[in-house]
C-alpha cells in the first residue's frame, strides 16, 4: 500500500517533469497545452494518491478526489479558451510559433 | 414694538431668492423684474411704518435706540463667567431710520426703472436677483445691531457689487473692473477688519473693569452709551489709530482718495447698477459707518483733521478729472467721488448729520443723473460717448428736463437740494475750530474751487449731451435715424427723483437767515441723539471734563449749525473767539453766512452760463479747443491724475513680478520638481525591472521552476540542519 503510494508519487513527479520541460522546450502551442495536461494530471495523480494514503476509518474524506474532478473540469475549460485563441491566432498569422508570439509585452 | 422691521430684509431677500432659484424656470421678464420691484414696494412701505411708529413713540435719550430681538447667532463660552455672545438683531435709530427710508425708496424706483432698462436682455432673472441681494445687504448693514451684523452686510454689499459690476461677464473688461472693485474693497476691509477689533478689545476691557457683564463690545448701543468715558480713558494714540484704520474702510466702500480708483470703474455695469451703487448704497456705507462710530472721530482731533483733508482732496481732484471725461457715465462717476469727499468733509469737521444731509439730498440727484444718463444710453441705443450726442432735448423731453434739474441741484442753484446740503457743509467747515491753525480756510477755498468745478463739468456734459448740433455717427444715424424718449417705467422714476431733488433739501433743512430766526432742521434734530451720543452720555458730560470741553463746542456746532454763536452764548466764555467763521464780512455771522451762500450759487451759475456758451452753437469736438488750450494740464485730468497707472507700476506689476517669479521657481522647480521626481524614481525602477518580462511562456516557466526548486532546497536545507539540532 505504502509503496504503492510511494509509486504513484514518482510517478506523478516524473509527468510533472515532462510537462514542465515540454512547455519549456517546446514551440508549438498544441504540444505545450498537451505539456500542460500532462502536468495538470501529474497533479492530479498525487492528489488521489495521497488521499488513497490518508482515506482511514478516522478520516473518512474524500477531498482529494473530488479536487481532481475539479481539476479536470478547469483543465477541460482551459483546453477550450486556449484552443479558441490558439485557432484565432491561427487565422490572424500562417505560422503558429509560441517564440513570435510575445506580442503582450509590448 | 418695531419687530415688524424684520419684513423690510425678508422681502428684498425672498425677491432674490424666486428670482434666483425659479426666476429662470418663470422664464417671464415682466413678471422677474416686477416681482422684484413689488418686493422693495414691500421694502419701502415697512421702511415708512417703522419710521411713523418711531416718530409717535417720541423716544428720549438711551431709549432712543431700539433693539430689536432677532436670535443668538454666535454663543462662545469664556473662560470667565462673562462669555461673548452675538445677536442677530436689529438696531432701530435715528441714523437707521433715515437712511433705510431713503435707501429703500430710491432702490424701489431703481428696480422699476430696470423692469425696462434691462427688458432686452437674456440675465434679466439674474440681474434682479443681485439688485434684491444688494439691497437686503445693505439694509442689513444699516439695520445690525451690532459691529459683525454691520461686517456682513459691509461684506456682502461688496459681493453684490462684484457680481453687478462684472454682470455682463462675457465681456473680459467687465469682469476686470468686478475684480478691480472687489480688490480694492478688500483693501479697505483689512483696515476696518483692524478698527473693529481694536474697538472690541478697548470697549471689552472697559466693560470688564467697570464689571457690566450686560454690556457687549461688538453692540453699537453698548460702544455709543459708553464712548465717552471708554476714549476719555484710551491713550490717545489708540483712539487716533481706530479712527484712522476705520477711516481706511469707508475709504474703500466710499471710494475716497487712495481707494478710489474702482468706483469709476464700477461703470462697466448696467446703468441702473451705477445708479444704485453711487446714490441709495454701497458708497453712503462708508459714510454710514463714521457716522455710526462717530465719537471715536470726534475723540480725536487728529483724525478728524485727516478725514476732512483727505474728502477735500478727493473732492477737489475727483472734479479736476471729472472737466475733462467724455463718458457721460464717467462723469458722473467722478463726481460721486467728489461729492463723497464733501461728505467726508462734513464728517471731518464734526458736522456728521450734514454728511447725513448731504446723503440724503446726493442720493436723490445723483439718482436721478444716473437713471437720466441711462436714459440717454438706452435712447442713442448703447452711445456713452458725449462727442457722439448733441440735440437729445428735442427728442427726450422728459430725459432733458428731469436731468437740468439735478445737475442745477448738485450745482448747488438756490432752491434746490444740493444748495441746502453743500452750503451747509462749506457753513460748517467755515466756523471749524481746529487746532490746525488755517486749516478751515483751506478747507474752505478747496472745497469752494470744487463747487464751481462741479458747477462746470455738470453744465458741460448735460448742455454737450441734450444741447448743440447732433453730433451722432453716421452709423447710428443709418440705423436708428434719431433717439427716442423711454417708456414710462423709466421716466416715472425720473420725475419723482427730480421733484425730489428740487424740494428735499428745503424740506429737510432751511438755514436761520432764510426763516428769519432760528434755523428749521428737522433733520438735525431727529439724528441728534444718534449722531452724538444721547443725554448725559455725550463725550463730554460737564465742566468737569475740561479736557474734552473743546469736543463738545464742536459738537454743539455742528448740531445747531447756523446759530452757533447762540451756543457761544450759552457757554459762554474763551472759545468764543473760535466759533466766528474765519472771514466776516460786515462783522454778524448772518450775513456772513449769507454772503458765503449767494456768492457761491452765483459762482455756480456763472459757471452753468459759461459752459453753456461754451458747448451749445458751434462746438465740435474734433477741433479740440480745450486740448489745445491747456496742454499738459487736460492730459492730466483726462488720463486721472494717472492714479491707475501709478498703482500699475507701484503695485500690479511688481505684483505679477514677484507671483510670475513665484510660479517659476518655486512652483515649477519646486513643487513640481517633487512631484516629477516621485514619478521619475517609479519610472526608472520600472524600466530596471521590464526586461524580466520576456514574453515568452517557457522564461515564465523558468522562473517558475526556480522559484520552486529554490523553495524545496531552503526546505530541505532547514530540514537537514534541524534535524542535526
Amino acid at each position: 500500500m505504502t509503496d504503492m503510494v510511494a509509486n504513484s508519487v514518482w510517478l506523478a513527479g516524473l509527468l510533472f517533469a515532462i510537462g514542465t520541460l515540454g512547455v519549456m522546450i517546446h514551440r508549438h502551442p498544441v504540444i505545450i497545452f498537451m505539456c500542460i495536461e500532462l502536468m495538470l494530471n501529474a497533479a492530479n495523480l498525487s492528489l488521489v494518491a495521497f488521499n488513497r494514503q490518508h482515506f482511514s476509518h478516522a478520516w473518512r474524506t474524500m477531498d482529494g478526489q473530488i479536487y481532481a474532478f475539479l481539476i479536470i473540469v478547469i483543465a477541460a475549460a482551459e483546453v477550450a479558451v486556449g484552443l479558441a485563441i490558439i485557432v484565432a491566432l491561427f487565422k490572424h498569422r500562417t505560422r503558429v510559433d509560441i517564440d513570435e508570439i510575445n506580442f503582450l509585452r509590448r | 414694538m418695531f419687530g415688524f422691521a424684520w419684513l423690510m430684509i425678508a422681502f428684498p431677500l425672498v425677491g432674490a431668492a424666486v428670482n434666483g432659484f425659479f426666476g429662470k424656470k418663470i422664464n417671464n421678464r415682466k413678471f422677474s423684474g416686477w416681482f422684484g420691484t413689488a418686493m422693495l414696494a414691500g421694502s419701502f412701505i415697512t421702511a415708512l411704518a417703522v419710521f411713523f411708529t418711531y416718530q409717535a413713540q417720541n423716544f428720549t435719550g438711551a431709549d432712543r435706540f431700539q433693539e430689536v430681538p432677532g436670535w443668538t447667532w454666535i454663543a462662545i463660552q469664556g473662560l470667565s463667567e462673562k462669555y461673548l455672545q452675538i445677536d442677530f438683531s436689529l438696531l432701530i435709530d435715528p441714523l437707521s431710520v433715515t437712511m433705510m427710508l431713503f435707501i429703500t425708496g430710491i432702490s424701489m424706483l431703481i428696480h422699476m426703472y430696470s423692469t425696462e432698462y434691462m427688458s432686452h436682455d437674456e440675465g434679466l432673472p439674474r440681474f434682479f436677483t443681485y439688485l434684491n441681494l444688494f439691497v437686503a445687504m445693505m439694509l442689513i448693514l444699516i439695520l445690525g445691531a451690532n459691529i459683525p451684523m454691520m461686517f456682513v452686510g459691509w461684506e456682502g454689499v461688496g459681493l453684490c457689487s462684484y457680481l453687478l459690476i462684472g454682470f455682463w461677464y462675457r465681456n473680459m473688461e467687465n469682469a476686470k473692473c468686478g475684480m478691480k472693485a472687489f480688490i480694492t474693497n478688500r483693501v479697505g476691509d483689512f483696515g476696518i477688519l483692524i478698527g473693529l477689533f481694536m474697538i472690541f478689545q478697548n470697549f471689552d476691557n472697559w466693560f470688564r473693569l467697570q464689571g457690566m457683564g450686560d454690556a457687549s463690545a461688538l453692540n453699537f448701543r453698548d460702544i455709543l452709551l459708553n464712548a465717552g468715558p471708554v476714549l476719555q480713558g484710551m491713550n490717545p494714540a489708540d483712539v487716533l489709530f481706530i479712527a484712522l484704520f476705520l477711516f481706511l474702510g469707508a475709504c474703500g466702500k466710499s471710494a475716497q482718495f487712495p481707494l478710489h480708483i474702482w468706483l469709476p470703474d464700477a461703470m462697466a455695469g448696467p446703468t441702473p447698477v451705477s445708479a444704485l451703487i453711487h446714490a441709495a448704497t454701497m458708497v453712503t456705507s462708508g459714510i454710514y459707518m463714521v457716522t455710526r462710530l462717530n465719537p471715536i472721530f470726534s475723540g480725536n482731533e487728529t483724525a478728524g483733521f485727516v478725514v476732512a483733508c483727505i474728502g477735500a482732496g478727493t473732492a477737489f481732484m475727483a472734479a479736476t478729472i471729472a472737466l475733462t471725461q467724455n463718458d457721460i457715465k464717467k462723469v458722473l462717476a467722478y463726481s460721486t467721488v467728489s461729492q463723497l469727499g464733501y461728505m467726508f468733509l462734513a464728517c471731518g469737521v464734526g458736522a456728521y448729520w450734514v454728511a447725513i444731509f448731504h446723503v440724503i439730498t446726493h442720493a436723490f440727484f445723483k439718482a436721478c443723473l444716473f437713471l437720466g444718463s441711462g436714459s440717454v444710453i438706452h435712447g442713442m441705443h448703447e452711445e456713452q460717448d458725449t462727442r457722439h450726442m448733441g440735440g437729445l432735448a428735442r427728442y427726450m423731453p422728459v430725459t432733458y428736463w428731469t436731468f437740468v434739474i439735478s445737475t442745477f441741484a448738485i450745482a448747488g442753484i438756490f432752491p434746490l437740494a444740493g444748495f441746502f446740503s453743500k452750503d451747509e457743509i462749506l457753513w460748517q467747515v467755515a466756523i471749524w475750530q481746529s487746532k490746525f491753525g488755517n486749516a478751515p480756510a483751506m478747507l474752505y477755498v478747496l472745497a469752494l474751487v470744487t463747487a464751481i468745478m462741479t458747477a462746470f463739468y455738470m453744465g458741460r456734459v448735460t448742455w454737450k449731451t441734450f444741447l448743440g448740433k447732433p453730433r451722432w455717427t453716421a452709423e447710428f444715424v443709418k440705423k436708428h435715424h434719431h433717439p427716442h424718449e423711454s417708456a414710462w417705467p423709466m421716466t416715472l422714476p425720473l420725475m419723482v427723483l427730480a421733484s425730489m431733488a428740487v424740494i428735499s433739501g428745503a424740506i429737510l433743512f432751511t438755514p436761520g437767515w432764510m426763516t428769519g430766526g432760528e434755523p428749521r432742521e428737522p433733520l438735525a434734530h431727529f439724528l441728534d441723539v444718534s449722531a452724538h451720543g444721547p443725554e448725559g452720555q455725550r463725550l463730554s458730560a460737564g465742566d468737569e471734563h475740561a479736557a474734552a470741553a473743546h469736543g463738545e463746542h464742536e459738537l454743539a456746532a455742528a448740531a445747531h449749525g447756523a446759530d452757533t454763536h447762540e451756543a457761544d452764548a450759552e457757554h459762554g466764555g474763551e472759545h468764543s473767539a473760535h466759533h466766528e467763521p474765519f472771514m466776516l464780512i460786515g462783522g454778524s455771522v448772518t450775513s456772513t453766512e449769507i454772503t458765503m451762500a449767494f456768492g457761491s450759487v452765483l459762482l455756480a451759475l456763472v459757471m452753468l452760463i459759461y459752459s453753456n456758451r461754451r458747448y451749445t452753437g458751434d462746438y465740435d469736438p474734433k477741433k479740440k479747443a480745450a486740448q489745445k488750450a491747456f496742454g499738459p494740464l487736460y492730459a492730466f485730468s483726462q488720463n486721472k491724475w494717472y492714479i491707475d497707472e501709478f498703482y500699475n507700476n507701484l503695485l500690479v506689476r511688481p505684483g505679477v513680478w514677484l507671483s510670475s517669479k513665484a510660479w517659476q521657481i518655486f512652483d515649477v522647480r519646486f513643487i513640481d520638481g517633487i512631484v516629477n521626481g516621485v514619478a521619475k524614481l517609479l519610472g526608472g525602477a520600472g524600466e530596471l525591472i521590464r526586461p524580466v518580462q520576456t514574453g515568452f511562456v517557457r522564461n515564465y516557466m523558468l522562473y517558475l521552476l526556480a522559484g520552486a526548486v529554490m523553495f524545496m532546497l531552503i526546505n530541505m536545507w532547514s530540514y537537514l540542519v534541524g534535524g542535526a539540532s
